[in-house]
């Protein structure tokens, strides 16, 4: 089965082919968004083709001079950012305490975890608004991070858990009788032991951040000054002072940090989807 | 790291986890601020929601008035609520069955070994990674008449088509449940792959002396090794998908009247626009709790009773 080499054989054109369909399928919002960012206003009025005819290559440097996408874009990086930090933050000692010890009610904590991981923003949205209005959180990023947090931290512990129990407790044993505390030795000796699994961790929450939508559309929604992207985008639908063009070309931009993110931890997510799915 | 010295003779042995009553606050310590955060947004507001459904509200106005169960009997009573309960279902068993198949026969692809893997891989995961608020925006452009999908399909060779995906059911429905399958099938194909990996070669290599071909490997090896696996993730898809509110909010906004809602979009629209009915919207959410409570029984019998972190 495994020659070496390249053989296009009838098995290898078929996995080509399939590759291919499938390849094409994924790709094509995004083939959207480059062939319509690139036309002019009048080739978007009628009936449209995939190739502009006169291609509008100056849009990829006026986007960045933009100041709605690159409020847009700062805002959704403040969101990313203060979820990943309040999720590790949480998550880090949370998992650490299920990973190494047994203690009264921590079956129960695990499942708890298991559950509200089934929970979407949409099932609490409105007691979320009313609580948000009363505290004074409307209208900000820590209303918007809080709650989102809450979202992806269930998922965060599983996974940190699994990467946690991984490693040897014969290390910790050691620094502990090195007279390091529990907190000197989480930071000492498991996290950097467990960096894939930060990282993972880490990704999952700043995707998570940087995509949420329905938290931020209904906290921000009075306070257009700080849409993230998806917020933005979707507002400016129909919004005649804003170009369709525009709106390709920040979506494309926003899902640069993405991929990049991707292409660097991919062998660690692997192993967090390998965590994931039990051993 | 800063730790590298062992001496073996320093303190009692087994001192750290014998004192419990001492460790045991600290180790709660340590879970504090998840379970403050759990609390504060999950916990706290589900309770509240079920207080708000017991009541009415007058628009924006804090003023609460006790209802009972009125909310529920009018809910119950609306046609339009079973319409989208009946809509709710059909979009997620849709959109989690072709999940399913696609997703199997994609992991198939992408565990083969062939040059640009890894670019196949990147491409793979771009809707998943993509925010589906922007992509459903996206879809839905490129689905006006004159859009590129219609032009696609002229260049495919299905002849000239003009169809306004998104303006009537069915073909309003098909489109959004098309969108929610794209999003789904990159991260069941993964979590699939994670798991045909942990099959040893022996296996696949046993079954084709006994002159098993690819596909008959595939539903007779593969299938029955990974069937745990496919187990959680349909599972999961299933609560996902379930839940999913971007892409039908954004592309159709559950129109034309109501036509493509399921029950998260029809909660939203109700609690958040109109005539914010608070009262309503929380009944909505009560009845998606009681279901999601349902599945994640099924969930945690199929997953904590297995698999043990």
């Amino acid at each position: 089965m495994r020659r070496p080499g390249f053989h296009l054989d009838a098995w290898r054109f078929t996995l080509y082919g399939a590759a291919l369909i499938v390849a094409g399928i994924c790709l094509f919002p995004y083939l959207v968004m480059v062939s319509t960012a690139l036309k002019p206003d009048a080739e978007l009025a009628g009936a449209q083709s995939w190739l502009p005819t006169a291609p509008n290559w100056s849009i990829f440097v006026d986007i960045w001079t933009d100041e709605t996408v690159l409020r847009g874009l700062r805002n959704s990086l403040i969101i990313a950012f203060g979820v990943t930090f309040l999720t590790l933050a949480c998550a880090i000692p949370a998992a650490y305490a299920l990973a190494r010890h047994r203690f009264p009610l921590r079956d129960g904590f695990m499942t708890v975890v298991l559950v509200t991981q089934m929970l979407s923003p949409i099932v609490v949205i409105v007691p979320l608004f009313q609580t948000a209005t009363d505290l004074g959180l409307l209208g900000g990023f820590p209303g918007v991070i809080l709650a989102s947090s809450a979202f992806i931290l269930p998922f965060s512990i599983w996974l940190l858990t699994g990467f946690f129990s991984a490693i040897s407790t014969e290390l910790e044993e050691a620094a502990t009788l090195d007279a390091c505390g529990r907190l000197a030795t989480l930071w000492h000796v498991i996290l950097p032991l467990s960096l894939p699994g930060l990282a993972a961790t880490a990704v999952y929450s700043f995707l998570f951040g940087w995509n949420e939508f329905v938290i931020s559309l209904t906290f921000l929604s009075a306070v257009p000054e700080k849409w993230p992207v998806t917020v933005g985008v979707f507002s400016s639908i129909g919004q005649w002072d804003i170009g369709w063009q525009a709106l390709m070309m920040t979506a494309l931009i926003s899902t640069l940090p993405v991929l990049l993110l991707f292409s660097f931890v991919q062998k660690y997510l692997d192993r967090g989807f390998a965590t994931l799915i039990g051993r | 790291m800063a730790v590298t010295s062992v001496t073996p003779a320093a303190g009692p042995r087994g001192g750290e986890r014998a004192r419990l009553p001492d460790g045991l606050w600290r180790l709660y310590a340590y879970l504090l601020p998840a379970a403050l955060l759990l609390a504060a947004v999950l916990a706290i507001p589900i309770v509240q929601t079920v207080w708000l459904s017991l009541h009415t509200q007058e628009g924006l106005s804090p003023e609460k008035t006790w209802v009972g169960l009125a909310n529920y009997r009018d809910l119950f009573a609306d046609g339009t609520f079973w319409r989208v309960f009946a809509q709710t279902v059909v979009w997620t068993v849709s959109v989690v069955g072709v999940t399913t198949v696609a997703g199997f026969a994609v992991a198939h692809v992408l565990q083969a070994r062939f040059r640009g893997r890894w670019l196949f891989r990147v491409v793979l995961m771009l809707p998943w990674a993509t925010s589906l608020a922007l992509s459903a925006v996206v879809w839905r452009f490129a689905m006006s008449p004159k859009g590129l999908v219609n032009e696609s399909i002229s260049l495919l060779g299905l002849g000239e088509v003009s169809v306004a995906w998104l303006a009537d059911v069915p073909q309003a429905a098909l489109a959004v449940i098309y969108v929610g399958i794209w999003g789904s099938v990159p991260f069941t194909a993964v979590m699939l792959v994670a798991a045909m990996r942990s099959i040893p070669d022996s296996i696949h290599e046993a079954a084709e002396l006994d002159g098993a071909g690819a596909l008959a490997r595939a539903f007779f090896v593969t299938l029955p090794m990974i069937r745990r696996v496919l187990l959680v993730v349909t599972l999961s898809n299933f609560v996902l998908v379930f839940n999913s509110f971007p892409i039908i909010y954004v592309m159709t906004g559950g129109g034309p009247v109501n036509k493509t809602d399921i029950l998260a979009t029809y909660l939203y629209r109700t609690g958040f626009s109109g005539d914010f009915d608070i009262g309503t919207a929380s009944a909505i959410a009560v009845v998606i709790l009681v279901l999601l409570l349902v599945m994640s029984i099924v969930y945690v019998r199929g997953l904590v009773n297995r698999t043990r972190v």
